[in-house]
C-alpha cells in the first residue's frame, strides 16, 4: 500500500517535472534559419542583395527597425517571435557559388551542422532544383523565389514558392503586349534568347506555351551557354530573323556581353523583356551606363508604390540609409521570404520544422503585410496563387513601373530607339 | 706527323651487348683513314663513341693529346670533331643555306662563317645552285654532299664520316669519293667508315679492318688492296651494300 | 539570312579566330618541338587574365599595357614548368607526359579557384567599349585590338623561328633531335625556351582578351578545345598551319553558329576536330613538323 502511494507520488512528480522541462524546451532563445544564396560566382551582387534583404527583415522581426512600427507589415512591431517568448531569428548563410553541385553540398552541410528550423534559397533556379530533394529529405520547410516550374510539379511537401512562377511571371508580358497594342504599337515576331539552365529553359518553355495558347507562334528560340566569350552568332541570328519582341533570360556577365553585342551589331528590337537577372544587378547598370536603358522586365516591387503602400517609402529609405542603395526585386523577395517563415513559426508556436511546415501550408498574408505587390497564399502544389508581376522599364538608368497603369510611374518607350540615335 | 686522334684499347657497350672490345687506332694530321669490316664489327659504334654519343667503358680517346673520352657531342664539336651520321641527318624542311648555317652553330656568327658557307658551296656547286631549296627535295648524292658540307662548316680538326656512299649509285659514289679527297686536300683529317672496301682502300691513306669489336688488320691503303688475306676475307663481295 | 549578316558573322569569326590562332600557335609549338600535348594551356591563359586583372585593379594598368608584362612573367612560368615538371617526365613513357600536363591543368585551375573567388571579374581598358565600323561591318574595338595583337605576336614568333639562330635551332631540334645534338644544339635548353615562348603566347592572348572578356577559374575552357581543333586542322606541329587553323575555327564557330543554331557552335568545332582527326590526320596543311 505504501509502495503504491510512493509510486503514485513519484509518477506525479515525474509528470510535473516533464511538463516543466517541456515548457522550457518549447521556448528557445533563438530560431535558426538557413539561407542558401550565390554570395560568390558570376552574380555576387545578386547574392548580396538577397542577403541584406533577408537581414533587414530579420532585424525588423527582432525589433530593430523602428520605422516599421505601426505599419501593417508582418513582424513590424515584434521583438522576436511573439509565440516563442521573443525568440530572435538568426540567419545563417551558405554560398551556392551559383553552382548546383556546390549549392546542394552547402545545403546539406548547413542542415546537418546548424540544424535550422527553416531554410530559404537559392535564387538560381538550377540550384534550387538541386537542393530541393535535400530539403525534402531532411524535412525542413523552405521558401524560394525561383521560378522554375518543376519546383512545384514534383510533389515536394516542404518547398514553398513565395514569388511568381514562370507562368505567372510571363503572363504579364502578354497583358503588356495587349495593352500597348491598344495604343497602336505593332510588332511581328516574338523570339527568345535565354541561358540554358533551369531558369532560362523554364521561362522560355512557359512563354512558348502561353504564346501558343494565345495564337502567337514564337518565331525563334536561341538558347546559349553562359561560358563563352562571343555572342555574335546569337545576336546575328535574332537580327536576321527580324525578332522585334525579344524575351531574354540572362545573368549579369552574359547580360552585359549581350547588350554590348547588340550595340555593336546594331540590333534593337522593339521590346526586350526579361524575367529579372542581369537587370536586377547594380553591376549591370555600372557597366552599361546609358546602354542599360530601354530594357523591360518583370518587376515585383517598386518604392514608387508608396502611394498605395506608404510604408514602402519609409522602409526603402531606412534600407537605403543602411545599405547605400534602394531595395530591388531581390532584396524585397528575400525580405518577404523571411516574413513568411516568421509568420509560420509564430502560428506554429514552435521551432520544430514539421510544425512550421504545417503552419506554412495555411499561410494567408495580405499584400499590405509584405513588401511584394501581392500577398502570399499557397495552393496544393505550394505555388503562391496571389503572385503577380508588373512591367518595369529602364529609363534614365532606373527601373520605372510602366504597367499596369494604376501602378505606373512612367510611360513606356516603345519601340526601343535605334542605337544610332542614342 | 702529329697524331690528331689516338684511340687506345677502347671498350664500349649498348646495354649488355659489348660492341667494342678493345679497339686501338691512331690518325695523323691530314690523313684519310678508312675503317672497314663486316656488318656488326663495330665500325659505326666506333665513330659514335669518338663523337660522344656513347661513352667508352674502358680505354682512352685523345684528340691532339687531350683526353676526350666520355665528353658529349656539343663539347666535342667545340673541340673540332664533326660527325656525319650514317642515316640521313639533314633538317628536311630547312633550306640548304639554313642547314649549312646550323653546321656552324657552335661558332660565333661572323663574316668568317659566311665566307665558309661560300667556300663549301664552291666545293659543291650542285648545292650552290639550289641553296634556297629545302633539303627534303634533294637527291641521295646531294644530301650526302650537304651533310659533308655542313660538317665542314665547323672548320673541323677531324671529320668523321659514317658510310658516306651507302645506297648511292656508282657514279654518285665516285663523285662523293672525289669530294672527300678534295676535302682532305684542304688539310682536313678524315676518318671514314665504308662498306665499299675496294674503293675505300683505293682513296685512303691508311685503313683499319675491324672484326667483332677489335682491330684485325692495319696498314696503308695500297698494301691492304694487294694483300691476299684481306682480298679473300673482305674484298670478295667488295660492293656490298648496294 | 542576308549576305550582310553572313559576312558580318565571318568578320566576327575572324576576330575571335585571331586569338584562337595565337593559342593554337602556342600549343603547336610545343607539340611540334617535343611531341608534348599541353592540356594545361588554357589555364596559363586564365592565370594571365588574372594577372592582367590584378594589375588593373591594383595599379590601374590598362590590360593592353600588361601585354609585355604578361609575356615576360608567363615566359618565366613556362621555363619553370619545363625545368620542374616536363624535363623529368620526358624521360618516361608517353602516358607520363600526357598525365603530367593534365595534372598541371588540375593544379592551376583549382589553385585559382582557391585563391580567387569564382566571381566573374573584368578589367577595363580604353578599348573595352567602342565599336569600329568597316563599311557596314562592325567589330568591337577590344576584339579588333586583340586580333591585331594576336597577328603581331604570331608574326613576331614566326620571325623568330625563321630568322634568328635560336629559332632555327629550335626548328632543327623539332625536325631531328639527334642530328641537332650532333651539331652542338642542346635540346634541353631549346625545349625550355620553347615552353617559355609557348607560355608567353598564352600570356599575350590573355592580356589581349582581358579588355572584353570576364575572367573566372573556368575561362580556359573557352580557348582550349578550339585551340586543339585549330592545331589538328593546321597539321600537328605545323605552327603556320595552326595559325590558319585558328582563323578557320573562329569562322566555323561564329558563322556556323549563325547559319545553323548558335547553341551548336561549339559542337561544330568538335565536329571539325573529329573530322580532321579521322579523315585527314595530317591536317589541311599536311606535313609533320616545322
Amino acid at each position: 500500500m505504501r509502495g503504491r502511494v510512493l509510486g503514485l507520488v513519484l509518477a506525479i512528480i515525474g509528470v510535473v517535472a516533464m511538463g516543466v522541462m517541456s515548457i522550457d524546451a518549447q521556448a528557445p532563445k533563438e530560431v535558426v534559419i538557413g539561407v542558401i544564396i550565390p554570395l560568390t560566382g558570376p552574380a555576387p551582387g545578386t547574392g548580396q542583395d538577397c542577403k541584406v534583404g533577408a537581414e533587414f527583415a530579420a532585424d525588423m522581426i527582432n525589433g530593430g527597425v523602428k520605422v516599421a512600427a505601426g505599419s501593417a507589415l508582418l513582424g513590424a512591431g515584434w521583438n522576436g517571435i511573439p509565440a516563442l517568448g521573443g525568440a530572435k531569428l538568426k540567419l545563417v548563410f551558405a554560398d551556392s557559388q551559383a553552382s548546383p553541385e556546390v549549392g546542394r553540398a552547402e545545403a546539406e552541410r548547413l542542415i546537418t551542422t546548424v540544424k535550422p528550423s527553416a531554410t530559404m534559397g537559392a535564387w538560381h533556379s538550377g540550384v534550387t532544383v538541386a537542393i530541393a530533394p535535400v530539403i525534402e529529405r531532411y524535412r525542413i520547410p523552405h521558401t524560394t523565389v525561383s521560378t522554375a516550374t518543376e519546383l512545384t510539379q514534383r510533389g515536394f511537401q516542404y518547398l514553398f514558392r513565395v514569388g511568381v512562377n514562370a507562368h505567372q511571371g510571363g503572363e504579364v508580358l502578354f497583358q503588356y503586349l495587349d495593352w500597348v497594342a491598344r495604343d497602336g504599337k505593332k510588332w511581328n515576331k516574338l523570339g527568345q534568347l535565354h541561358e540554358d539552365t533551369a531558369a532560362g529553359v523554364n521561362f522560355a518553355n512557359a512563354i512558348e506555351e502561353m504564346a501558343k495558347a494565345r495564337g502567337i507562334t514564337p518565331a525563334l528560340r536561341v538558347p546559349y551557354s553562359r561560358e563563352q566569350a562571343n555572342m555574335d552568332s546569337e545576336i546575328l541570328k535574332l537580327k536576321s530573323a527580324a525578332i522585334d519582341v525579344l524575351v531574354q533570360t540572362s545573368y549579369t556577365s552574359d547580360g552585359i556581353i549581350i547588350r554590348k553585342t547588340m550595340r555593336k551589331l546594331d540590333y534593337a528590337p522593339a521590346l526586350i523583356f526579361s524575367q529579372g537577372g542581369f537587370d536586377d544587378d547594380p553591376k549591370f547598370y555600372e557597366a552599361m551606363g546609358d546602354d542599360a536603358n530601354f530594357g523591360s522586365k518583370r518587376q515585383l516591387w517598386s518604392p514608387a508604390l508608396s502611394t498605395s503602400k506608404p510604408i514602402l517609402k519609409a522602409i526603402n529609405d531606412e534600407f537605403r540609409r543602411r545599405n547605400g542603395r534602394d531595395m530591388n526585386d531581390n532584396s524585397v523577395r528575400y525580405f518577404t521570404n523571411v516574413q513568411v517563415i516568421a509568420d509560420a513559426i509564430n502560428r506554429a508556436r514552435s521551432a520544430e520544422p514539421s510544425a512550421i511546415q504545417k503552419a506554412m501550408v495555411g499561410t494567408d498574408l495580405k499584400a499590405e503585410q509584405v513588401l511584394l505587390v501581392h500577398g502570399v497564399k499557397f495552393d496544393e502544389k505550394h505555388d503562391n496563387v496571389l503572385a503577380k508581376a508588373m512591367v518595369a522599364q529602364v529609363l534614365d538608368r532606373q527601373l520605372k513601373i510602366v504597367f499596369p497603369a494604376e501602378a505606373a510611374t512612367a510611360k513606356p518607350v516603345w519601340p526601343i530607339p535605334a542605337w544610332s540615335t542614342r | 706527323m702529329t697524331s690528331v686522334l689516338v684511340v687506345d684499347d677502347v671498350h664500349a657497350s649498348y646495354g649488355r651487348f659489348d660492341v667494342l672490345r678493345g679497339i686501338s687506332l691512331r690518325v695523323a694530321s691530314g690523313e684519310l683513314v678508312a675503317v672497314l669490316g663486316p656488318n656488326g664489327a663495330g665500325k659505326s659504334t666506333l665513330l659514335k663513341t669518338i663523337a660522344g654519343f656513347l661513352a667508352p667503358r674502358q680505354g682512352s680517346i685523345t684528340l691532339h693529346g687531350e683526353a676526350i673520352g666520355g665528353l658529349r657531342p656539343p663539347a666535342l664539336l667545340r673541340k673540332g670533331i664533326a660527325y656525319v651520321m650514317q642515316r640521313s641527318s639533314l633538317f628536311p624542311k630547312m633550306t640548304i643555306q639554313e642547314n649549312l648555317e646550323l653546321g656552324a652553330y657552335v661558332r660565333e656568327t661572323t663574316d668568317e662563317v659566311r665566307t665558309d658557307i661560300e667556300r663549301v658551296l664552291a666545293l659543291f656547286p650542285r648545292l650552290a645552285e639550289r641553296r634556297r631549296q629545302r633539303a627534303e627535295g634533294l637527291s641521295g648524292g646531294e644530301r650526302r654532299m650537304l651533310e659533308i658540307g655542313r660538317g665542314l662548316l665547323l672548320r673541323p680538326r677531324l671529320l668523321l664520316l659514317d658510310e658516306p656512299t651507302m645506297g648511292l649509285a656508282p657514279l654518285v659514289m665516285d663523285l662523293i669519293f672525289d669530294k672527300i679527297l678534295e676535302v682532305r686536300a684542304t688539310g682536313t683529317t678524315v676518318v671514314m667508315v665504308e662498306q665499299n672496301a675496294r674503293r675505300a682502300l683505293e682513296v685512303s691513306d691508311r685503313a683499319y679492318v675491324l672484326e667483332q669489336g677489335q682491330t684485325r688488320v692495319e696498314g696503308r691503303g695500297e698494301e691492304l688492296l694487294r694483300s691476299e688475306a684481306v682480298r679473300r676475307a673482305y674484298l670478295g663481295s667488295g660492293t656490298a651494300g648496294r | 539570312m542576308t549576305a550582310e549578316i553572313v559576312l558580318q558573322s565571318v568578320v566576327s569569326g575572324l576576330m575571335f579566330g585571331g586569338v584562337i590562332a595565337l593559342v593554337a600557335v602556342g600549343i603547336s609549338l610545343i607539340w611540334g618541338v617535343m611531341d608534348v600535348i599541353n592540356f594545361a594551356y588554357g589555364e596559363y591563359l586564365m592565370w594571365a587574365m588574372y594577372l592582367t586583372f590584378f594589375l588593373y585593379a591594383g595599379a590601374g594598368l590598362d590590360p593592353l599595357v600588361s601585354v609585355p608584362v604578361n609575356a615576360l612573367v608567363l615566359f618565366a612560368a613556362g621555363v619553370l614548368t619545363y625545368r620542374l615538371v616536363i624535363a623529368r617526365v620526358m624521360r618516361g613513357p608517353i602516358f607520363a607526359q600526357l598525365l603530367s600536363t593534365f595534372g598541371l591543368f588540375v593544379l592551376l585551375r583549382y589553385a585559382a579557384w582557391l585563391l580567387f573567388r569564382p566571381d566573374d571579374r573584368q578589367a577595363q581598358s580604353l578599348v573595352s567599349n567602342g565599336v569600329v565600323k568597316l563599311g557596314e561591318l562592325r567589330v568591337s574595338t577590344g576584339e579588333l585590338v586583340a586580333f591585331v595583337g594576336s597577328v603581331l605576336a604570331t608574326t613576331a614568333l614566326f620571325w623568330f623561328l625563321t630568322w634568328t639562330k635560336t629559332g632555327k635551332a629550335l626548328r632543327a631540334v623539332a625536325q631531328d633531335r639527334e642530328a641537332a645534338l650532333a651539331l652542338g644544339i642542346e635540346p634541353d635548353r631549346l625545349y625550355a625556351i620553347a615552353w617559355g615562348i609557348s607560355a608567353a603566347a598564352a600570356g599575350v592572348a590573355g592580356s589581349l582578351v582581358s579588355s572584353f572578356m570576364y575572367v573566372n577559374p573556368l575561362v580556359g575552357d573557352v580557348f582550349l578545345l578550339p585551340g586543339f581543333a585549330a592545331v589538328a586542322l593546321g597539321g600537328f606541329g605545323n605552327v603556320y598551319g595552326a595559325f590558319a587553323g585558328g582563323l578557320v575555327i573562329g569562322v566555323v564557330n561564329v558563322t556556323g553558329g549563325t547559319l545553323t543554331m548558335p547553341k551548336v557552335k561549339l559542337a561544330l568545332v568538335y565536329l571539325v576536330f573529329l573530322a580532321v582527326l579521322f579523315m585527314r590526320p595530317r591536317g589541311l596543311f599536311g606535313g609533320r613538323r616545322q
